[in-house]
């Protein structure tokens, strides 16, 4: 035994024996903290316990109730009820960007192409025979260019759409597609009977009342009002336009039963309407040979399908032809193009230029622009900083 | 031991024998903690050694990356060598029927690859998959044609099937794709039965030499105990892989976030074909969805194929698909065709094979 334990001076460095507590009596305030503690774990367990039976309903709602029509909410630019009589509306669903897949499954990517932002989807059943029914698929597609420019995309040709100041429309068959402002309408019925071409002729009217319209993109007053070209063969190309990368906000116009086109976009300046003129011909130049120089203008044969094509830099705008069968045609469509773009006020420029800088700016595709390794808003044109400058905007 | 006795008995003896005490006790003392101080050591090294040993060593425990924690999903293999019976010899690559009578075409073309009753067997269960991936009338072209189905369904069970299962994992809503194209309706008066999807048919399907889908969740249910698979697949333009024939049609067995197999569509597809070696195909021509698919919707961009096509190399029927049905140039088929057959998965120069060509009606 150590003189410490003989002395009973407890030896506070190891307990010797494991099972006995330490200090055999606690004071009343520990007792009564510890008590203070057991009730509020306690409270916390039962807290915890009830929530979890008594959950936030919010959890397991969508906004959607499937037994009724879709709340105003849902609605979106669909408005008020548009079911025709006989008719009954079904719930409005809708789709973002992160899961339009659900809905349209491999055929989402065009659409997301014309800057899709959402689809609004409706079905109509006729109160008569269920097996009757329309589907109203109604896409945001962010600007009026964009909408047209899917829509064109969607047209088969031989169809002429009905062009009012606010977009266009047409039928085909069991189907109605019409644009309006941003919003691009497809209303597909089950079959063409008189009962559902009756319903979609009503639901146009509905939809045109619904949905505020705006006017046509400029370009439109440019190849329609003076070219006189018929405005459903004007069509928007947002990117890629003619498999070139580089070649974005791009309208054209098919000219011709052979599919010759001519097509204009806006430059921010001169200098960058010459940059991105000669990469068109470039890329022109890239599928064939140069064949002839008409009014300044080198005209490449396609070596694959024969055609021709240009470019050239008018003032702030790029313009060419593409498709063309003979060099003088081309040259002469060519020639009465560059004539109008002359006439444009410059307030047309501006448009143009807002116009593609405010979808640029919503798509984030500014980041794309820096990317392309030009720090330019506008690939494809080059930028100030190729020169020497600054790329301000 | 008397001079420790005379130590003890004297005052400084005394001192001296309780600071020999004392140097005693230290040193037990001291033995004591170095005793349990080691213990300590070797106890909080054990306990924490499965934490911080380098993953791989003796006891280890250590995830860095959480997968050795992750659950481990449970994997299945369908037969090895798929559900593939090879044609009789004399029998054609293609059998190809056309005209009006859905019925006898169908019969017509299966009879081209060597008839029914070579494929099916006295009590097989068969899983027939048609493509239901839209919520859209059968008329639109974009769902599978529910009278080929039908008719389809009736031939199999005259083999002698015990039971066909009509399954597809469609892009929208199960129950409203599976009614408005008539898929449900058609199969169920046939007497076939109908497996719409559920998140617990899916299982993790390995799929090994898979460039994407070595590892994904697959429809599962219809396929337990199946003996035959046969795929029935419209003629569909594909907005991102030219076109949506039987090989593509795979697709719709799938579950999770397929959609991201987008990005990489032509491999997929070629996936899809080892994925999945079916009995036969059947190529549904009747109607050809030739512009804005895969979803359709406008009656004009649908027209009248009168064709139905029956193989066993679904590559082929789909290059024949393309060309013939489609009208498209053979020149520019779809890459997914020729990284399917790169992988020895099927030909698809159609021309080269030998094709039963029947005109009905």
């Amino acid at each position: 035994m150590s003189s410490a334990r003989r002395n009973g001076n407890d030896d506070r460095v190891f307990v010797r024996n494991g099972r006995r507590p330490y200090r055999r009596s606690y004071s009343v305030a520990e007792v009564r903290w510890g008590a203070v503690v057991l009730v509020f774990l306690a409270l916390v367990f039962f807290w915890v316990a009830w929530k979890g039976g008594h959950p936030d309903p919010k959890l397991f709602t969508t906004g959607i109730d499937p037994l009724r029509p879709g709340s105003a909410a849902v609605r979106g630019p669909l408005g008020g009820s548009l079911a025709p009589a006989g008719w009954t509306e079904g719930a409005v669903s809708e789709y973002d960007t992160s899961n339009v897949y659900e809905k349209i499954d491999g055929r989402e990517d065009y659409y997301r192409a014309y800057g899709f932002e959402r689809l609004f989807f409706l079905t109509l059943t006729s109160d008569i025979d269920i097996a009757k029914t329309i589907d109203i698929e109604l896409f945001d597609l962010s600007t009026a260019a964009n909408a047209l420019g899917a829509y064109a995309g969607e047209r088969p040709g031989g169809i002429t759409p009905e062009i009012s100041s606010s977009g266009m429309a047409h039928v085909a068959r069991n189907a109605l597609f019409l644009t309006r402002g941003k919003y691009y309408a497809r209303v597909i019925g089950s079959d063409e009977s008189p009962q559902v071409l009756d319903a979609l002729a009503r639901l146009r009217t509905s939809l045109e009342g619904a949905i505020e319209g705006e006017p046509l993109p400029w370009a439109y007053a440019l190849f329609s009002g003076r070219l006189g070209i018929d405005p459903g063969k004007v069509t928007f190309l947002l990117g890629n336009a003619f498999s070139f990368d580089f070649a974005r906000y791009v309208y054209t116009a098919t000219v011709d039963d052979d599919g010759g086109r001519l097509f204009v976009s806006a430059a921010r300046d001169e200098d960058s309407a010459l940059t991105l003129a000669a990469r068109f011909n470039a890329g022109f130049l890239e599928y064939g040979k140069g064949e002839a120089v008409r009014d300044g203008v080198e005209w490449v044969r396609d070596r694959y399908i024969g055609r021709l094509a240009a470019c050239t830099a008018a003032g702030p705008w790029v313009i060419g032809m593409k498709g063309a069968v003979d060099l003088e045609r081309g040259a002469e469509e060519l020639a009465r193009l560059r004539s109008a773009v002359a006439l444009l006020p410059g307030e047309t420029h501006r448009l143009a230029l807002e116009e593609r800088r405010a979808d640029e700016s919503r798509r984030g595709a500014r980041a794309e622009g820096v990317e392309d390794g030009e720090g330019n808003l506008f690939p494809g044109e080059g930028g100030e900083t190729e020169r020497g400058g600054t790329d301000e905007r | 031991m008397s001079g420790d006795r005379k130590r003890v008995h004297s005052p400084a003896g005394r001192k001296d024998a309780d600071t020999a005490d004392a140097a005693r006790h230290r040193f037990e003392e001291r033995r004591a903690f170095l005793k349990r101080a080691g213990v300590a050591a070797v106890l909080a090294a054990g306990s924490t050694w499965p934490a911080l040993a380098p993953p791989g060593w003796i006891f280890s425990l250590r995830d860095p990356d959480g997968k050795r924690g992750a659950p481990k999903e449970k994997t299945f293999r369908l037969p090895e060598g798929g559900f593939i019976v090879e044609k009789p010899a004399t029998a054609a690559d293609l059998g190809v029927a056309r005209g009006t009578d859905i019925r006898a075409m169908i019969r017509s073309a299966v009879d081209g690859i060597g008839g029914i009753a070579h494929y099916i067997r006295k009590g097989d269960i068969v899983v027939v998959k048609p493509n239901v991936a839209f919520e859209r009338p059968a008329l639109l072209g974009a769902t599978t044609n529910p009278e080929v189905l039908a008719e389809l369904i009736r031939l199999v069970k005259e083999a002698g099937a015990s039971e066909v299962r009509v399954a597809d994992n469609p892009i929208e809503t199960p129950e409203n794709c599976f009614a408005r194209s008539g898929i449900r309706e058609a199969a169920l008066a046939a007497g076939a039965k109908v497996y719409l999807p559920s998140p617990a048919d899916f299982q993790v399907l390995n799929v090994p030499g898979a460039a994407l889908i070595e590892k994904w969740p697959f429809f599962r249910r219809p396929f337990k105990d199946a003996a035959k698979v046969i795929g029935v697949a419209p003629v569909k333009d594909h907005n991102l892989c030219g076109a949506s024939m039987t090989t593509k049609n795979w697709y719709g067995l799938l579950g999770g976030r397929r959609n991201q197999f987008h990005q990489k569509i032509d491999t997929i597809i070629a996936d899809l074909a080892l994925m999945l070696r079916p009995t036969f195909v059947l190529l549904d021509g009747t109607r050809v969805l030739f512009r804005s698919g895969p979803t359709g919707g406008s009656l004009s961009d649908v027209r009248p194929g009168r064709t139905v096509v029956a193989a066993v190399d679904s590559l082929a029927a789909d290059a024949f698909g393309w060309e013939d049905l489609l009208r498209r140039d053979p020149g520019r088929l779809p890459r997914y065709f020729a990284e399917t057959a790169k992988r020895g998965l099927g030909n698809p120069n159609w021309r080269e094979t030998v094709i039963r060509e029947t005109r009905i009606g």
